[in-house]
């Protein structure tokens, strides 16, 4: 067992200093995104996505967009963004290492799999890698047991991971 | 004439491999196109030849139980649904798939996305809901591309949309991605979800049946559930129901994980036994280790041993057996397997994963992670496992939904089956396999 | 009741609606369930646990009754031992992460977890993990929070969304780690009701303004009533030693900001304390006999050289009833001029207290639908606010508001009219009601709401002048059974109003008249002026042409709510302010008089319901300060009149005794509208002027508490307004 998975991830905790300025297509996405919900505040969940989507993590101002557009209390957004383990809210690495940690998966080598990582990267969960390349976090079940040990990269799913076997994927990422 | 076709028809289910995931090896299956010239949306003109009340009547008499966990009988849900007056319904199918070790609705969602969306347009149209939605949880990014497409192509071909094959019957469906939270997969947290807010589950009553999205009447149905209904209106009640356990008939979809040489989906009748699912289908325990533990329907329901192995996986059985269905994830742990160490994955899974609503689910699974993560640091006291039989009795019957006594199983389940690994594991202050 | 179900409560039968929760049922058969979470105020929520309770036959062995319906024949029992143990346990996984701080808490002795612990006995805990710790506390104006000490129970959140439909405040993050905070767990930023600190069960949120001031159970509670605006709400000041230390709502009910927080400027070091006179231009300290000689002599001299009517007298819409009383009878009967009146009568909707009167405040629920008319009720009258939006939430209502720009009040209203101004908009309203189809589809909505409205609440803005007040009058012809809710913003103003301080009108409405003065003068035993005096306006023009020259003001200050009154109020030969604290206009007079706030003393008001609520004394006035009737009699005495009461009792029972509309008022009882002689008349209490108080003065508090100078002496809501503009 590694020490990263009892540290708490703080990043809730801090706004994120950086402005960010939404887009048009934002805008519009956001608009959009509105009309399949009978209520505006059915879009909050959409809404983060297309942000997080677009920037990669989620911000105050995100949060503020998200409360104006839609007319839902900034705290309500921002309860409802922290309640979902999935809205990043730092910048994480060009490419997000997801890897599963729930039982199939660890009984299948999934902890030695995370040691591995954590040696070869650099970084604990949660954090990026100097370079910018990858950030991990460990994920419960991602819905691979039968693929186990497993993980995603961004959207790709890997299965059947031994040591090696990642070495070899991460390679393919720049 | 009619019974010759019954027969026929009979005949087929029995020799026929598969149902639900019949179209899930053809290549490109998730073209409509291609689903279409294997049978996708064949059922729809049958289905609007019915009353919606014999749909749900049809339903009804084939005994279809959800597949999401529950088991609870998906003609009454509707039925109730159905009577409520009302213009505005909603029928949400739950995709949210977060059990662990359960993984069948993603072979569905991802192989054969045109056999819910049929199902979801028939199950609309009985229970009179004009608007659907699938929550789909965020970790099947791949799934969330097939769906989007598999639904506009369904809206080009006519088969979502305003006045459906001419039927003057309406059906809109969007997915609604989740962001990870496994309580989403509770209904009335889904729909909360669904409405934009935190997934802290609902009080019931009202139902959703009567009061549920957005304060409409809503019947929410699981993947493998919704999959069902084409099968049941093209083949009758009567046929459809002679799969299977006669309590809980019909075709399932068992997913398999961990220590079995052939981990994977298997469509087989309901009722198949546990030991028929490892052994014939699965090729038994990898490298030819013994079975130690088997979990048989996802994270909580409780752990078995290999002297149940002849339990027939199916509702009424498994509790007669003391454990649950659940989803049929089936996860199978060898004799190298310290249970202290896997049921600390799960608590901890539970612990992460309690909204945080109620006092006992989240102080109890929160303590419990703390107890366990110090068995796992070596730092067992004799006393501990009275401690957690404590907690857990702390926590029993006061949750306000499922997740909290579904928390709890895993550790009552492997302290009365494996409490020799508590001991040694207190003993020695080693808990890792 | 024809539609109920019998259920058994520990061996107690009652019958209730099959709506009702268990609880409901154990409240109505006497029976007390423990609750954390749950609430009258609030919908069931179910989160603590601890009120479960079993039910005969059921399957599950435990069921939470606060969120479980009755049914009937259901058989409950409350206490038994399991039901003991399963408490005890819930209350053992609460502590878990409690820090038992209790010694340093402020909630100490009203805490809801303390008593239930000390109730079910619990002694050692098996917990002995380390202990949860979240950051103690964040930077707040007004409120302290603790989240360590939270219990989850959701109610902060909970009243600020569903009573005052802010939602300030949420729970964030999720499981064991969720807390209630703000967005980012920045500062609150909200109205600084207090409501939250109010319904906390625990003492995670509690005030600055109370931190370490006093022990719960050493406190002595007063009660009595808000005098920040017309709701007039029920408070109770809570006091160690003699000296107030907090403000609570004496019915648990809602509070805002200014009536919680407010309070704490009559510490404030800017209160008058002695008398003052002016000494060769100088204002300076003199002794109460002095300051009562000065003003006796020179009202005297100028009524005997110049003739009573060249004296006036403004009274107070802050001051009580009593004071009001004896202020006017003051000017008639002593000085012997009916030149009294109220300022605030410049700022009343045209209309009031003739044609059309308020309805009760907590009635507004039972109207069918609500048009709203002034988008500011929140901010000007905060309880009429919190009913409209109980009507909305928990009794369905729909409401029609009228407003050009977002507030909270949008999202609870089932068609909002885009208007800046009401009168556009009624215009357009009676257009559409009559047409059966409006121009937009809002007014079309609106119209068909409207319509089918068996009766409507009609919430009026605090001024209406001439064409909206005709166009609400054709509009409450078009509609079923109109209630109005006038706002009013000036707390005693229907007090003062009931008690004469007009120039026409003796106490109860009582027309001036030759008839009237002869009945007065039998009562009060003086003689009285036959005509009508002068109104708050000619007052104004008379000083400017010299015709009055002497101004005697109780409570109210004209000076600072429109500058331009200044050098008019300088052109007089005396002027005599009685006030709590060194207004603008007290700064120009020739002798200012101390006065008791209203903590400081007994009496009653009138609110704007027509309620007649008791004050009562918290504290002893504030330095040498005395209540205002008691300087007015003093002042009387001195000139040789008749005043002479021992008590504000007293002046109420001679106020029941000439004043019909009071004879047989009881406490807490409203006065029937009927009963008015102005009732049902075209008569115009609200004054107009092109010239005077056209703009009011308006600073930063006043912009957000919307009441004068009282309100801008609290250094407690000076935080508040702080964190408002971001100092
Ligand atoms: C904590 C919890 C998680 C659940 N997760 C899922 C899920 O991921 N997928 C699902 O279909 N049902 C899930 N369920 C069951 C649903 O609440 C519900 O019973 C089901 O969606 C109903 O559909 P069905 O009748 O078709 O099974 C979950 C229930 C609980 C209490
Ligand atoms: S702060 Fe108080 S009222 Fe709010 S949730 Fe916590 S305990 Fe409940
Ligand atoms: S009072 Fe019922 S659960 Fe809290």
């Amino acid at each position: 067992m590694s020490t990263s998975e009892l540290k708490e991830t703080q990043a809730h905790c801090k706004p994120a200093a950086d402005k960010i300025m939404f887009s048009d297509a934002i805008v519009d996405a956001v608009k959009n995104v509105q009309k399949r919900y009978p209520d505006a505040q059915g879009a909050v969940l959409p809404s983060l996505h297309i942000i997080q989507k677009e920037y990669g993590y989620l911000t105050a101002e995100a949060i503020r967009f998200v409360s104006q557009q839609l007319k839902v209390p900034e705290s309500d957004v921002f309860g409802t963004a922290t309640f979902y383990s999935l809205y990043r809210w730092a910048s994480p690495g060009r490419h997000q290492i997801q890897i599963c940690h729930n039982l199939s998966c660890s009984l299948l080598g999934a902890e030695s799999l995370i040691a591995h990582l954590e040696k070869k990267l650099g970084v604990c969960e949660g954090e990026v890698t100097k370079d910018g390349r990858f950030s991990f976090i460990r994920m419960e079940c991602i819905g691979r047991c039968d693929g186990a040990p497993a993980m995603l990269v961004d959207d790709e799913y890997h299965g059947e991971l031994t040591p090696e076997k990642i070495d070899a994927i991460l390679k393919k990422y720049e | 004439m009619r019974h010759v076709l019954q027969l026929c028809a009979l005949l087929e289910v029995y020799f026929m491999e598969k149902m639900l995931l019949k179209r899930v090896d053809i290549p490109n299956s998730t073209d409509i196109g291609v689903a279409i010239k294997h049978g996708a949306y064949s059922v729809l003109e049958k289905a609007f030849a019915m009353r919606p009340v014999d749909v749900v009547n049809e339903v009804k008499r084939a005994n279809l139980r959800g597949r999401g966990g529950a088991g609870f009988p998906t003609g009454l849900k509707w039925e109730l649904c159905a009577r409520v007056p009302g213009d505005l319904k909603y029928l949400l199918c739950n995709a949210d798939e977060g059990e662990p070790g359960t993984f069948k609705d993603r072979f569905i969602l991802q192989q054969d996305p045109h056999l819910l969306i049929e199902g979801m347009v028939i199950s609309g149209y009985a229970i009179g809901a004009e608007r659907g939605y699938i929550y789909l949880r965020y970790e099947y990014p791949k799934a969330l591309g097939i769906l989007e497409k598999a639904i506009s192509e369904a809206y080009d071909k006519g088969y979502l949309g305003k006045n459906i094959l001419g039927k003057g019957v309406n059906f809109d469906l969007s997915v609604h991605r989740g962001a990870g939270a496994y309580i989403c997969g509770e209904e009335t947290a889904l729909i909360e979800s669904l409405e934009g807010k935190r997934g802290q589950p609902r009080i019931r009553p009202p139902f959703p049946a009567s009061q549920g999205a957005w304060k409409k009447p809503t019947v929410i149905n699981n993947v493998e559930t919704l999959s069902n209904v084409p099968f049941i209106i093209s083949l009758g009640a009567e046929v459809y129901s002679k799969i299977g356990e006669e309590t809980s008939p019909g075709p399932k979809i068992y997913g398999v994980s961990g220590m079995v040489s052939k981990p994977g989906v298997y469509e087989l009748p309901m009722g198949t036994t546990l030991r028929e699912i490892i052994f014939t289908h699965c090729g038994g325990v990898r490298g030819g280790k013994k079975l130690k533990a088997v979990i048989p329907g996802g994270a909580s329901t409780p752990m078995l041993t290999p002297n149940h192995l002849d339990v027939k996986m199916d509702y009424n059985s498994l509790v007669a057996a003391g454990s649950m269905l659940g989803s049929g994830a089936v996860m199978v742990m060898d004799e190298t397997v310290n249970m202290v160490n896997a049921t600390y994955v799960l608590v901890r899974f539970f612990a992460h994963e309690s909204c945080g609503k109620c006092t006992p689910c989240r102080e109890g699974t929160s303590w419990l992670y703390q107890v366990y993560t110090r068995l796992m640091h070596g730092q067992g006291t004799p006393d501990d496992i009275d401690l957690l039989l404590y907690i857990c009795d702390t926590v029993k019957g006061k949750c306000f939904c499922p997740l909290g006594e579904g928390a709890i199983q895993p550790v009552l389940s492997s302290i009365k089956h494996f409490r020799g690994d508590y001991e040694q594991c207190i003993a020695t202050g080693k808990c890792g396999h | 009741m024809e539609n109920t179900v019998t259920v058994t409560i520990d061996g107690i039968t009652v019958k209730v609606k099959p709506t009702a929760t268990i609880l409901e049922a154990a409240k109505a058969a006497g029976v007390r369930i423990p609750v954390l979470c749950a609430d009258d105020k609030l919908h069931p929520y179910g989160s603590c646990r601890i009120c479960l309770v079993e039910i005969e036959k059921s399957p599950r062995k435990f069921t939470p009754s606060c969120t479980t319906p009755v049914a009937d024949n259901m058989s409950v029992k409350t206490m038994t031992p399991d039901l003991f143990e399963a408490r005890k346990r819930i209350l053992e996984l609460l502590l878990a992460n409690h820090p038992l701080d209790c010694p340093v808490c402020d909630k100490a002795g009203s805490c809801q977890l303390q008593d239930l612990v000390h109730e079910y006995g619990l002694g050692k805990s098996k917990f002995a993990e380390e202990k949860r710790t979240t950051p103690p506390n964040y930077g707040n104006a007004v409120v302290e929070r603790i989240v360590n000490r939270c219990v989850f129970c959701g109610k902060c959140v909970r009243v600020c969304r569903e009573q005052n439909a802010v939602g300030e405040l949420a729970f964030t993050r999720r499981g064991a780690k969720s807390r209630v905070s703000t967005d980012f767990d920045t500062p609150l930023d909200c109205e600084f009701c207090g409501e939250c600190v109010e319904i906390c069960p625990v003492g995670a949120l509690t005030t600055k303004q109370f931190k370490y001031k006093g022990r719960t159970w050493n406190l002595d509670r007063t009660p009595s009533v808000c005098n920040y605006c017309g709701c007039g709400c029920p408070i109770s000041y809570e006091s160690r030693r003699g000296r107030i230390v907090r403000v609570k709502s004496a019915a648990r009910n809602y509070l805002c900001s200014k009536g919680r927080f407010g309070w704490d400027a009559v510490h404030h070091p800017d209160r008058l304390t002695t008398p003052l006179v002016r000494i060769n231009g100088e204002l300076v300290p003199c002794t109460w006999d002095e300051a009562v000689s000065v003003v006796a002599t020179n009202l005297n001299v100028i009524k005997n050289k110049r003739g009573a009517d060249s004296i006036a007298g403004l009274g107070s819409v802050r001051t009580t009833n009593e004071d009001n009383y004896v202020f006017q009878k003051f000017m008639r009967a002593v000085v012997g001029t009916n030149n009294v009146d109220l300022l605030a009568r410049l700022k009343i909707p045209k209309g009031l207290n003739a044609a059309f009167f308020s309805g009760e405040l907590g009635r507004i629920g039972e109207h069918d639908a609500i048009l709203v008319l002034d988008r500011e009720v929140g901010e000007i009258n905060p309880l009429t606010g919190i009913e409209i939006i109980r009507a909305v939430n928990r009794m369905g209502r729909k409401m029609v508001l009228v407003s050009g720009t977002y507030n909270k009040f949008h999202k609870l209203a089932s068609v909002v009219l885009d208007y800046a101004s009401p009168e556009v908009a009624i215009e357009h309203v009676l257009a559409a009601l009559a047409a059966e189809k409006g121009e937009g589809d809002a007014l079309k909505q609106a119209a068909a709401i409207l319509k089918a409205a068996g009766s409507v609440a009609l919430v009026i803005p605090p001024s209406l002048y001439g064409k909206e007040y005709d166009l609400i009058r054709q509009l409450s012809g078009a509609l079923k059974n109109v209630t109005y809710y006038p706002l009013v913003r000036r707390s005693n103003l229907q007090g003062a109003l009931d008690m004469g301080v007009l120039p026409g009108y003796y106490p109860g409405y009582q027309k001036v008249s030759a008839e009237a003065a002869a009945s007065f003068a039998g009562a009060w035993n003086e003689v009285l002026p036959e005509t009508a005096g002068m109104n708050a306006v000619e007052m104004v023009n008379n000083i400017k042409a010299g015709k009055v020259a002497a101004l005697y003001i109780m409570g109210d200050d004209p000076a600072g709510s429109d500058p331009n009154l200044k050098p008019v109020l300088d052109g007089l030969e005396f002027l005599v302010v009685q006030d709590i604290f060194l207004s603008e206009t007290a700064k120009l007079a020739d002798v200012v008089l101390p006065a008791a706030s209203s903590a400081e003393k007994t009496g009653t008001f009138t609110n704007l319901e027509r309620r007649l609520q008791q004050i009562m004394k918290a504290e002893e006035p504030y330095a040498e300060s005395r209540p205002d009737w008691e300087i007015i009699q003093a002042v009387a005495k001195k000139m040789g009149g008749s005043l002479n009461y021992a008590s504000a009792g007293n002046i109420m029972d001679e106020i029941r005794s000439v004043t019909p509309l009071y004879a047989g008022l009881a406490p807490c009882a409203v006065w029937p509208a009927e009963k008015s002689p102005l009732s049902g008349t075209e008569t115009d209490l609200s004054l107009s002027s092109d010239t005077i108080m056209k703009k009011e003065v308006i600073n930063a508090g006043r912009l957000l508490f919307s009441s004068g100078m009282t309100i801008t002496r609290s250094r407690e809501l000076g935080t508040v307004q702080n964190a408002k503009i971001g100092v």
